[in-house]
């Protein structure tokens, strides 16, 4: 599988207004004008391009587990190891 | 131009189809949300709803007219008969001729056509069932009460996601303040708590997944219902001329759009339908008592609409009291509007301040009086009853004691 982190970098920066932006993982989403329904489509591009399903709500504290590119890259990263060892 | 009066409320609610069990939940705080049991669950993450318990459809219509009747139109032609039954009307041709009907609705049929597609491409049926339009139309609740109560005059379905029951009643206003009819019966009705439905609503992730607490810090987002509500209005001339009740006057109408995020609530739009609305109605900000919110209980809804209920209100929002009946009622969606003009209508006629049920922590960005928990006895002489939807599209009306 192509690295996770580029995959997502690709995801997060097409929804970006500024266009192709270099995305470290410190890059705050709203650094980069992301929003919240464009992050609800991230995570809904991300579960259908790794196949997994992210325990995202825009209204419980999940939604600051988000914040950056980093932190996301890293919860799909967890949620694809624990489904690999289940 | 006419003073415009409510002499009638019908309800289907998640709390009772009676009027007096509807408010007597609202002001208790008793919670009409509980399981899904309307739908299977299996392919869900959602598990909650707040449904209408105990319809059946068999004791309403008979085996003629039920096949041509989705669950919303059910809804809206049993609030219809309610409201008209509360209202004390009698039509003869000419005043069934003079008499609106405007239902605000988000999505029509949503169990025709979650049923007929799962039979076309679930179980690859050959054909669906004649009525399937017919059910499915947006309009059919407006077109239904008008054929079970023989309403021949202006009769259209308004639609406005959430606040579809309130442009309902606002327009049904704005046609009896002109003149232009004589009786309005106007409100929302929904139904769309189908598989189809509520996976769209699970995949914008704005779903509770335990209970809708409007206001409140914990709150962790909107809880979907159904239900309908209509409402009677006529002129002041001819309630009083009939000794009709009053519950309230129809002050004023106020709409906007906020022409930015699709979903996302906008304290700047919200805040000129509410001005708009105090326009309409000619009344000062100091003079309205009480907001019945939107308060959907999600994040961004219920700071946003904080935000924008000080900006109208200024000084005055630390005296005013707000509260949402969306922990009660759920969000009904295109019902949910004219389910809380009903609320706030009653809650001036009986002095009352509904609740804000179901809260447990204040929220420093939800700073204002939101009534938690416990009803308030208190005259109420204006109020404000918001609407703000999917789409940027708000409404607000304006009541006031007579």
């Amino acid at each position: 599988m192509a690295d996770v982190s580029d995959e997502v970098r690709k995801i997060i920066s097409k929804h970006s207004p500024l266009g192709h932006v270099a995305l470290t993982p410190e890059t705050r989403l709203d650094e980069i004008n992301i929003e919240s329904l464009d992050l609800v489509e991230i995570v809904f591009e991300i579960e259908e391009r790794f196949k997994i399903q992210v325990p995202f709500n825009a209204n419980t504290e999940s939604r600051l587990e988000f914040a950056t590119v980093g932190q996301i890259v890293e919860g799909v990263r967890s949620i694809l190891a624990n489904s690999a060892t289940s | 131009m006419n003073r415009v009066a409510i002499t009638g409320i019908g309800v289907v609610s998640p709390v009772g189809s009676d009027l007096e069990a509807y408010w007597g939940a609202l002001v208790e705080g008793r919670s009409g949300i509980g399981p899904l049991t309307l739908t299977p669950t299996e392919r869900l993450k959602v598990r909650i709803a707040a449904e209408v318990k105990n319809h059946v459809p068999e004791q309403n219509f008979n085996a003629r007219a039920l096949p041509l009747l989705d669950r919303f139109a059910q809804f809206a032609v049993i609030a219809a008969r309610y409201a008209i039954a509360d209202s004390g009307l009698t039509f003869d041709e000419k005043l069934a001729q003079a008499t609106a009907t405007i239902v605000g609705t988000g999505v029509g049929g949503q169990h025709t056509l979650d049923d007929g597609y799962n039979r076309l491409y679930g179980q690859n049926a050959v054909r669906l069932h004649p009525f399937t339009i017919p059910r499915l139309m947006v309009n059919a609740g407006a077109s239904q009460i008008s054929m079970d109560l023989g309403l021949r005059g202006p009769a259209f379905a308004v639609a406005s996601a959430c606040a579809s029951g309130t442009h309902a009643i606002g327009l049904a206003f704005d046609m009896i303040r002109s003149g232009r009819a004589a009786v309005a019966l106007a409100g929302g009705a929904e139904s769309c708590l189908t598989v189809g439905t509520l996976k769209g609503w699970e995949a914008l992730r704005v779903l509770s997944a335990d209970t809708c607490r409007p206001f409140s810090r914990n709150r962790s987002g909107l809880v979907l219902g159904e239900g309908a509500a209509i409402l009677v209005l006529e002129s002041l001339d001819r309630a009083s001329s009939r000794d009709a009740r009053v519950y309230a006057e129809v002050r004023g109408f106020g709409m906007s759009a906020d022409a930015g995020d699709i979903i996302a609530p906008n304290a700047e739009g919200s805040a000129r339908a509410m001005r708009a609305a105090l326009d309409d109605a000619q009344i000062a900000e100091d003079a309205i008592d009480y907001i019945n919110a939107h308060g959907s209980g999600t994040m961004l809804n219920d700071s946003t609409e904080t935000q924008a209920i000080r900006a109208v209100f200024g000084s005055h929002a630390d005296r005013l009291a707000i509260s949402s009946s969306k922990a009660v009622l759920g969000h009904g969606l295109g019902a949910a509007g004219a389910l809380e003009a009903a609320a706030t209508a009653l809650a001036i006629h009986r002095h009352v301040m509904p609740p804000t049920a179901n809260f447990e922590e204040p929220d420093s960005a939800c700073d204002l009086d939101v009534v938690p928990n416990i009803a308030r006895d208190q005259r109420i002489r204006c109020a404000i009853s918001n609407s703000f939807a999917f789409g940027g599209l708000n409404a607000v009306l304006a009541l006031g004691e007579l």
